[in-house]
């Protein structure tokens, strides 16, 4: 009965009911976006950065170069060369340098000139095929094949740049197109973006006729030195030497990274108060509805106590009525982050390259919608216990006439 | 046994008295009509019959159940089980169709639900047509034919209409009290109907008068 009655007056008062919904819910949508793109950057920038310890460099901002170098978001700072490869592998205390050639992509997607080394660092394993090998050999990350439709056996042309969007889509190097060799298995990680071929195959797309066993020939150049320590020696000391006694720069990944989430935090945290502000708004909304709705109803509430219904029937009817629709413009909420975080995150937009998955859950949506559903029923118990505690009589002498 | 049996009651607000010593009683079957100016006691009499006020002096007993000295929940017990209401505006619940209401109403008092029934006296009371319309689509005349239906649909013993008439026209008034005593008497139930509409007052022979017209008619 008590649900009946409360399903029946939310139809009734349709509009009012569909704009409280639509207030929490935007609300909810906010909150949840924010949740989910805070929770899944800061993890996400984590385990891009795991296991690289430094990032050296040409001179710049040390951000770009980490946005560059670790995240494949920005433009790296320039070149090094690539004989600090060298130097830095017979460095004390360095366990691992991985060499990185970026600046040309296919269809959005970046092409990066590195080891099979690289891949270790993100565990990523082969699904299909074998590991890049010969010049034109190159392995795809598992979305970036998804999203370009590559298979083993295929063969593509890339191109200069690196934007979001013009990077990869001009065919300057028609001479020497690739053949994918691999597909690899999703990591989860910057990785399954990326099209990973060997530093010789970049370096013969752009006509440098060089080896990293032969390097003084041509004076060959790399774009960074992803760096891993062997002990807490090289730390303290590596990065010193870098940028004291060479002409490159050296970016701790950590340091950056945190700078990088405190700046975004301040946005976030401004975001986040102003979805609790439309929270509250839609919490007075339906309060006010709530209380105006029982006063016009306190006929039909005294015909229902004259009927029978107790007055535990009659409040649970209000009750009911707040929870619901807090609960309703809760779900619809969380649906509506989910499915917005699903639209900017297709293709190439920024939000896409930082690896937010939008359909995957977080245990705080639960606890935003247990407390807007706790609104919403905070707001019903006021009117629902003035008519819980109104006398029958009374209420009768107003409306019965 | 007595649909209705009232004795030695009174009541007051304070220390204004509003009734004094009322003692009347009515037959199972048997109807009465409830006479008397604003002011009168009548509202009183009712909310005290059906349970609405509790009861200060006297006895009340509907169909034989004590609701005098019954607490709260028991007196809605009783009203929810034995008495039938119908006021002047006071009709259906606004939100449900008739046939909502009307299994709203059944539940609420018997526990169960029965279509066949509330299919019946839909067509005794000539409103099936308008079962499943929004409340807003239907006449002064159904809305109130709809609520003897809502009041009736429980089966009790006592139904208490107050003013059922006043809000009506002439034709719809006459038809209200004739369809009123009509199902009434189909079912067994006894009616105590409260008015000062002189349409209807030559329609049912008891009377009880209270206040001014008391003293007039005695």
């Amino acid at each position: 009965m008590i649900a009946e009655l409360a399903f029946a007056y939310m139809r009734e008062r349709v509009l009012a009911t569909l704009l409280n919904v639509a207030l929490l819910a935007l609300s909810v949508a906010a909150l949840v976006m924010l949740l989910i793109a805070s929770a899944q950057i800061g993890e996400r920038l984590e385990r891009n950065s795991q296991g690289i310890d430094l990032v050296v460099g040409a001179k710049g901002s040390p951000l770009q170069l980490i946005l560059s170098s670790i995240y494949q978001m920005d433009r790296p700072t320039g070149n090094i060369p690539l004989s600090s490869l060298q130097s830095l592998r017979r460095a004390p205390g360095v366990a691992r340098v991985i060499p990185l050639a970026l600046g040309d992509a296919f269809r959005g997607y970046r092409i990066v000139g590195t080891e099979p080394g690289y891949l270790s660092l993100y565990k990523a394993e082969i699904a299909a095929g074998r590991m890049f090998a010969g010049e034109g050999d190159c392995v795809i990350g598992a979305e970036a094949a998804r999203a370009l439709g590559l298979t083993v056996g295929q063969r593509f042309i890339g191109g200069h740049g690196m934007g979001e969007d013009d990077g990869g889509l001009g065919a300057e190097h028609e001479a020497n197109p690739f053949t994918v060799t691999a597909i690899l298995k999703p990591t989860g990680t910057v990785a399954d973006r990326l099209i990973i071929t060997s530093i010789d195959t970049i370096w013969h797309m752009h006509g440098i006729e060089a080896s990293q066993d032969n390097a003084a020939a041509a004076d060959p150049e790399i774009t960074a030195l992803l760096v891993t320590y062997r002990n807490a020696a090289g730390a303290v000391r590596l990065p010193l030497m870098i940028n004291r006694e060479t002409n490159m720069q050296a970016a701790v990944p950590a340091i950056e990274t945190n700078r990088l989430l405190s700046l975004l935090g301040v946005g976030i945290d401004g975001a986040r108060l102003f979805g609790w502000l439309l929270a509250l708004i839609g919490g007075l909304s339906i309060f006010v509805a709530m209380l105006n709705a029982a006063s016009a109803r306190e006929g039909d509430l005294a015909l229902l106590r004259v009927m029978g219904a107790t007055r535990a029937q009659v409040f649970g009817t209000i009750m009911l009525e707040g929870t619901v629709t807090a609960l309703i413009g809760a779900l619809t909420g969380v649906l509506t982050a989910h499915l917005v975080i699903a639209q900017i995150t297709w293709g190439q937009s920024p939000l896409a390259q930082l690896g937010i998955e939008p359909w995957r859950w977080n245990g705080g949506e639960a606890a935003i919608d247990a407390i807007v559903v706790g609104i919403g029923a905070m707001t019903a118990l006021v009117p629902a216990m003035r008519i819980f505690t109104a006398n029958l009589a009374t209420m009768l002498g107003k409306s019965a006439g | 046994m007595a649909a209705l049996d009232v004795n030695g009651l009174s009541h007051a607000f304070g220390s204004e008295a509003v009734l004094k010593d009322i003692t009347f009683r009515i037959d199972q079957g048997a109807h009465m009509l409830l006479l008397g100016p604003s002011g009168s006691g009548k509202s009183t009499l009712i909310n005290l019959i059906t349970g609405i006020l509790p009861c200060q002096s006297g006895t009340i007993h509907v169909a034989g159940e004590a609701m005098s000295g019954a607490r709260g929940r028991q007196r809605d017990d009783l009203r929810r089980r034995r008495i039938g209401v119908v006021f002047q505006s006071l009709r259906l619940v606004s939100a449900l169709t008739v046939r909502r209401n009307l299994h709203l109403a059944q539940r609420l008092a018997t526990g169960a639900s029965e279509s066949g029934q509330i299919d019946a006296l839909l067509d005794r009371l000539g409103i099936r047509h308008r079962a499943d319309a929004p409340l807003r689509q239907l006449s002064q005349g159904q809305l109130q034919r709809a609520a003897i239906a809502r009041a009736l649909i429980g089966r009790p013993a006592l139904l208490v209409a107050d003013e059922p008439t006043s809000a009506l026209d002439d034709a719809n008034a006459a038809d209200t009290i004739d369809l009123l005593l009509e199902t009434a008497q189909a079912q067994g139930t006894s009616l105590l109907v409260a008015t000062h509409d002189r349409r209807i007052m030559d329609r049912i022979g008891h009377r009880l008068i209270l206040g001014e017209d008391a003293r007039a008619a005695a």
